[in-house]
């Protein structure tokens, strides 16, 4: 078996390698649906768990509850409210997004804004106790120093940014749910992966696999090296 | 509730409960090493421990899949020991094992380094080897880390869906646990409502985990304030 | 018999020790960060050392040579430490059996019923170390320690983390165990006060190194230990004996080899062996016996020295018939009287002034 295996990494790295239309048009998709979930949900998220991170405004503590409750709900629950709410007998039915690429980035966008928001939440915390006094001091309230916050931890946040970038296309049980896993349309690199080890197609899997595990490694290893940098930069 | 969702909720349970009383113990060794101890790679190590949580789940299940195959390396090893794992429901228990082992870790060695390590240094001189420490005074004091990385691992073991469906697929009755049912359930025509009865199970199951976890910390901690 | 002969290196910070004491209780007297808690760590055996030797009634502990190292649940040592370390997760119960219960039948010397009476312990045993005193929890940590029948009771700064009160009430423990128990003590503390009062033999730890070691009286006294003790609390120790009591005036008056201290009242009986510290900066000196003056206390005595000039003061060692004693006044008072050494003065120490907290009992 063990030849085998070997046998299909080559045929993988030549796939990866070479240019195989079907390996990057998946490869394409994955990126443009995971990005630009990650970019929604930090543009809702950052400030969210800014917000609550300086200030106490009524309803704080169910904002938090609701946070953490989609944090620890199993990623298909999630998928399923999202499917629930697009298929033709939901609410938003008539949108007809359902099964499109649309719909991946929704949920992904909501598996996510959670984790950022949580993270946002934490960095904007520390740093506000850090410079709480010196803001007060110049009269600025809890709610105007976000800005100032968000904008004195842009690293950071960037870095938030690619761990958010990561969890969406590692994402795969919600996204098989809304998008369906359609040839061309919906298959993004992790549920190809799932449909193409699940009909013994190895090289495609491998080959996905790899590029997946490069993306998603590069992504931690970047956030890792700017938070490091972020750190000598600024103490 | 109907049998086969009764089927599906014990299935999801025991491979929760299973992946978790293997992966306790090992994870608890793991933790105390790089909770107490130095030694060259330890930050390989770290890595390495770290990197379920890092990688997505349908690569950890394609790599359980390849190693642990009835053709695998490991596999085809312990086959004729009569363990298998692939298209088995301990192919899921070990899959959720695996995703949930940093989660695990992390608790575990935070709540080992919490403990003052002067106590142990006391225990010895009073004549316990560093095994008697670690039994009576070690984990004890980090039991209610212990309990919550347990929680947190068991959660994700219920939620488990990437891993398990690459690695053992989704065959009913034997690895189609709660998550892959939901999934499932939508693919079927009129299969909606299923799936969502279904995920209120769910819901259900992971509050009442984190209300068990709850309670028996916060009993923990009363115990050892009274 | 306590004998040690170590290097022992610890982060940044090394220090090399070699002596032996036979003595009930021997102190490690020293400045925060001298090395004393890293020496008796490795006594414990929870420091290695680099090489040497650790040898407690005649039981080699450690011996680099011969490859040599007891791990520390075998050495038979008790160790109470600074902050007591008590196992939150268990009762003072549970907490004083844990050792116990690890010491051989054979081994446990220690009567138990003895140790709860000794500390006052009965009341304490259902409770949580939590909830207990600075003061309570010592007392706890010395019977657990005491309860694994050890061959030595280490004390790193027992009286640390305790106030006025507390110090006394422990510090009474402490002689009461070296009576009672006939337990080998090594006692560490940088408190002056505390070591006069306990030690009969001390061991002078500054900077990695044994800058002193001998009797406790007579170490006590020198005067290189002044940057240890601080300017204002150097002097010397005296050993006498009570010679009578003045209900009257309620005085003590204690007989030594250079004559009779009258003291405030000290409660001991007479005959009992006393130590009392006497402040450099509390003795003045007369070149004739003054009249018509407070001070009670007017000793004969000759100049043997006269030492480190600060400023405006100046160190002059005297001898009272052997025993040293040391007086610290100004360089001009020194020129004005003509000191020099052989010169006969009067040392005048006022009763007030001697440190009664540290009149300690040999």
């Amino acid at each position: 078996m063990v030849s085998d295996i070997i046998a299909s990494l080559v045929t993988a790295l030549r796939l990866v390698t070479g240019g195989d239309p079907n390996l990057w048009s998946v490869v394409s998709l994955s990126l443009e649906v995971s990005l630009t979930a990650a970019v929604l949900a930090c543009l809702f998220g950052l400030p969210l768990g800014a917000w609550i991170g300086v200030r106490d405004f009524p309803g704080r503590r169910l904002v938090i509850i609701c946070l953490n409750a989609l944090l620890g709900l199993p990623s298909v629950v999630v998928g399923l409210l999202v499917y629930l709410m697009l298929s033709r007998a939901g609410p938003l039915g008539s949108l007809g997004i359902l099964f499109t690429p649309t719909a991946i980035v929704i949920a992904q966008t909501l598996l996510v804004i959670p984790i950022v928001a949580a993270m946002a939440r934490q960095f904007v915390e520390d740093a506000w106790q850090e410079y709480r006094e010196q803001l007060t001091s110049l009269g600025v309230t809890p709610t105007r120093a976000v800005p100032t916050l968000l904008f004195d931890l842009r690293y950071t946040l960037l870095t938030v940014v690619l761990l958010g970038f990561g969890r969406a296309a590692s994402e795969v049980g919600a996204v098989m749910i809304v998008g369906g896993n359609i040839d061309g349309v919906t298959r993004v690199m992790t549920t190809a992966i799932a449909l193409e080890t699940s009909k013994g197609d190895l090289p495609l899997a491998l080959g996905l696999g790899i590029v997946l595990i490069t993306v998603v490694l590069a992504l931690n290893a970047g956030a890792y090296a700017l938070r490091e940098w972020s750190i000598r930069q600024h103490g | 509730m109907s049998g086969a969702e009764l089927g599906i909720l014990f299935l999801s349970l025991q491979v929760g409960l299973v992946s978790l009383a293997a992966s306790l113990p090992i994870a608890i060794g793991v933790a105390f090493v790089l909770a107490r101890k130095d030694f060259p790679g330890k930050t390989l190590f770290d890595a390495v421990v770290h990197l379920p949580l890092v990688l997505p789940p349908v690569v950890v299940g394609f790599v359980l899949l390849v190693l642990f195959g009835t053709q695998g390396p490991i596999g085809s090893l312990l086959e004729p020991l009569g363990i298998v794992f692939a298209f088995r429901w301990t192919g899921a228990a070990l899959a959720a094992a695996i995703m949930g082992f940093p989660l695990l870790v992390r608790a575990v060695r935070l709540a080992i380094e919490s403990v003052d390590p002067r106590l142990e240094l006391a225990a010895r001189t009073l004549g316990a080897s560093r095994t008697r420490v670690f039994f009576t005074v070690t984990l004890p004091l980090a039991a209610s880390g212990v309990v919550t990385g347990a929680l947190l691992a068991f959660a994700r073991a219920l939620g488990e869906f990437g891993a398990t469906i690459t690695f053992v697929s989704n065959i009913p009755g034997e690895t189609r646990t709660l998550p892959l049912a939901i999934y499932t359930a939508t693919q079927v025509p009129n299969g909606d409502a299923e799936a969502l009865r279904l995920s209120i199970i769910s819901i259900l199951v992971s509050l009442g985990a984190l209300a068990l976890s709850e309670w028996m910390v916060r009993r923990h901690k009363r115990g050892a304030h009274a | 018999m306590l004998e040690v002969d170590v290097a022992v290196r610890r982060d940044d910070f090394r220090i090399e020790a070699a002596f032996a004491s036979d003595a009930p209780i021997v102190a490690f007297f020293g400045r925060s960060g001298s090395g004393k808690t890293t020496l008796v760590n490795a006594i414990a055996g929870i420091l290695k050392p680099e090489r040497g030797r650790i040898v407690i009634g005649g039981r080699v502990l450690f011996d680099s040579a011969n490859g040599v190292d007891l791990p520390p649940e075998h050495r038979r040592v008790g160790y109470v430490f600074q902050d007591a370390l008590l196992f939150p997760h268990m009762t003072v119960r549970a907490n004083l059996d844990y050792g116990e219960a690890l010491t051989p039948l054979a081994e446990r010397v220690i009567d138990r019923e003895r140790v709860l009476a000794l500390l006052g312990l009965q009341a304490l045993l259902e409770r949580r170390p939590t909830s207990l005193s600075g003061g309570e929890r010592q007392r706890v940590a010395i019977g657990r320690a005491l309860l694994t029948s050890p061959r030595v009771l280490l004390l790193d700064e027992p009286l640390a983390s305790l106030d006025g009160a507390r110090k006394a009430e422990i510090l009474a423990y402490i002689e009461i165990l070296r009576d009672e128990l006939r337990l080998p003590i090594v006692y560490v503390s940088h408190a002056l006060e505390e070591v006069t009062r306990l030690a009969d033999r001390v061991v002078v730890v500054s900077e990695g190194r044994v800058a002193a070691e001998g009797p406790a009286a007579e170490v006590l006294s020198r005067p290189e230990l002044g940057p240890l003790t601080g300017r204002f609390e150097g002097g010397a120790v005296i050993e006498a004996r009570v010679a009578s009591h003045d209900p009257r005036y309620e005085l003590t008056t204690l007989a030594f080899a250079g004559g009779q201290l009258v003291v405030p009242n000290l409660d001991a009986l007479p005959g009992e062996p006393v130590r009392v510290r006497i402040r450099a900066r509390d003795v003045s000196l007369a070149l004739e016996r003054p009249r018509g003056v407070s001070v009670q206390n007017v000793l004969p005595a000759t100049v043997r020295s006269l030492g480190a000039e600060f400023g405006a003061i100046v160190e002059v060692s005297l001898d009272m018939g052997g025993v040293p004693l040391r007086a610290r006044i100004t360089r001009k008072a020194a020129e004005e009287l003509g000191l020099a050494p052989g010169l006969q003065v009067h040392a005048l120490v006022k009763a007030v002034s001697i440190d009664r907290h540290s009149a300690g009992f040999a």
